[in-house]
């Protein structure tokens, strides 16, 4: 299975985890998606994932007036978004562990 | 949000929102306000080289992204008959088949304008204007022979154009759509006979245009040819669309030309005494000097006194008649009284009279006419005699 297919499951997780320890702009999500070895991840995908998790009261976000260019918009974790990724993140790992004993058992 | 963006990523970020036009404002520009800074900063790395081309290549088309954008961020789909690109990073913009299909356009006005000026003039010169028509043509169709009309067809003015050309469904498939259709294979017929026979109209006319005789025999060949064909294989359409606009162009320049000389100098080029029925002041024979219109003659014997009562032939013996025109005191007008070729006439004043009894004046309305047999003007005879001719 392709890792991008794997990945749009579980964006959402991928997202707020990597703004659970500091607020970002897109592409500073973008980037940590990266750093962390996501490379598969679509921009656009990344985009898209940020708004809906804003509109599902997930994110907040705030304006920022950069020195480089126009203002950056900056997203970040709120006590929803907490919840959920603390959620999410236990359904993961058990799953996770799932899959692993499955495939310890065949690979 | 107005920025300043380098031209590629406002172009860039312009195609995303016309993608996602149908999505809240609000919300696109929340959307482009985080992508923007990505894109500054791939257009950065790009450089010089940055464009939407260039940016397209990178992260794949406006179109593309924005059908991303849509997936991830759980938009609706577009509204059916909406633009995405879903297919996506292979194909580029439309900026390149829209400069196709217009360059098309242009050359078909261009050719069926060449068509209707050298028709109008029936000369070969204006076809000159095919040099620079036919390499853009040339060009543009290269590109569809290549990569085929399927970019062209799917720019949004081209699908409109084929809706409205489409038969609707609960119309009957004939009517005058369907009769023009059928007679698509006649109108090919008729642009190589135009063809051919504008070929043979420019040779009678002018020797130099054999050379033009060839080039449309091949484009009539063409038209036989691609006319037919272009039904199934619209990249053919490049080339019976032009030659039908130079067609129709020259066929409707010949007609006029045709026009021209039926009701004007009848039999131009035919004979020299085809001139002869203009020079006429109303539609009688007029004696003229160069471009002047003489209207009496007066003879001087060489004393420079005034002789009356001559006679005027030419050299055929033909007397010079003319219209002899008298006043009519009671009316103030003149009239015409017989033909004859005696010469000097009286000399004849005309005007009116206003209420005060003054001539020509500022609303004069009582016509007025005065004759006398006085000659207007002295002549003086050049002393110099001409030469005797020597016999």
């Amino acid at each position: 299975m392709e890792i991008s297919q794997l990945l749009k499951g579980v964006l959402d997780l991928a997202v707020l985890a990597v703004l659970r320890d500091a607020d970002g702009y897109g592409y500073d999500v973008l980037r940590r998606l990266r750093q962390a070895g996501l490379d598969e991840v679509g921009d656009a995908s990344v985009y898209g994932t940020l708004r809906r998790l804003y509109k599902a009261g997930l994110l907040t976000s705030y304006v920022m007036p950069s020195e480089e260019g126009p203002h950056r918009k900056y997203y970040s974790v709120n006590e929803r978004g907490r919840e959920r990724l603390a959620e999410s993140g236990r359904t993961w790992r058990s799953f996770a562990k799932s899959m692993d004993g499955l495939l310890g058992e065949t690979v | 949000m107005s920025d300043q963006s380098p031209p590629a990523v406002r172009g860039y970020l312009a195609r995303v929102r016309t993608a996602l036009a149908d999505l809240p404002a609000a919300e696109v520009d929340e959307i482009l306000d985080d992508v923007r800074p990505h894109l500054l900063e791939i257009a950065a790395e790009l450089g010089e080289r940055a464009g939407v081309d260039a940016m397209s290549e990178r992260i794949g088309t406006p179109e593309a992204y924005a059908a991303e954008l849509r997936a991830a961020g759980d938009y609706p789909p577009p509204p059916p008959g909406e633009e995405t690109e879903g297919t996506g990073a292979a194909t580029a913009g439309r900026g390149l088949p829209r400069l196709v299909l217009w360059s098309l356009v242009a050359c078909v006005c261009g050719l069926a304008l060449t068509g209707l000026v050298a028709g109008l003039s029936l000369s070969e010169e204006p076809l000159l204007a095919l040099l620079l028509i036919v390499p853009v043509l040339a060009a543009s169709g290269w590109f569809v022979w290549r990569h085929g009309t399927e970019r062209v067809a799917d720019l949004p003015e081209v699908r409109r154009l084929l809706q409205a050309l489409r038969p609707r469904a609960g119309e009957p498939a004939g009517g005058l759509p369907g009769y023009l259709r059928s007679l698509r294979p006649a109108w090919w017929l008729l642009c190589a006979t135009v063809l051919v026979l504008f070929g043979l109209l420019l040779v009678l006319r002018s020797r130099d245009a054999f050379l033009v005789l060839p080039l449309l025999l091949v484009l009539a060949a063409a038209a036989m040819w691609s006319g037919p064909r272009s039904v199934r294989d619209a990249r053919l359409l490049w080339l019976s669309l032009p030659l039908s606009a130079l067609v129709a162009g020259s066929a409707l320049g010949l007609l006029g030309f045709a026009g021209e000389r039926v009701s004007g100098n009848f039999g131009y080029h035919t004979s020299p005494y085809a001139y002869e029925p203009a020079n006429t002041v109303n539609g009688e024979p007029a004696l003229f000097y160069g471009e002047h219109p003489v209207e009496n003659v007066y003879v001087f014997d060489s004393e420079g006194e005034p002789v009356t009562d001559v006679y005027l032939y030419d050299q055929d013996g033909r007397p010079l008649t003319m219209p002899r025109h008298v006043c009519r005191p009671e009316t103030g007008t003149t009239s015409v009284v017989g033909r004859d070729n005696r010469y000097p006439r009286p000399h004849i004043e005309q005007g009116a009279y206003d209420e005060r009894g003054d001539l020509n004046g500022y609303d004069a309305y009582l016509p007025h006419c005065t004759q006398t047999d006085q000659v207007p003007f002295t002549a003086v005879v050049p002393r110099t005699q001409p030469a005797e001719p020597t016999r």
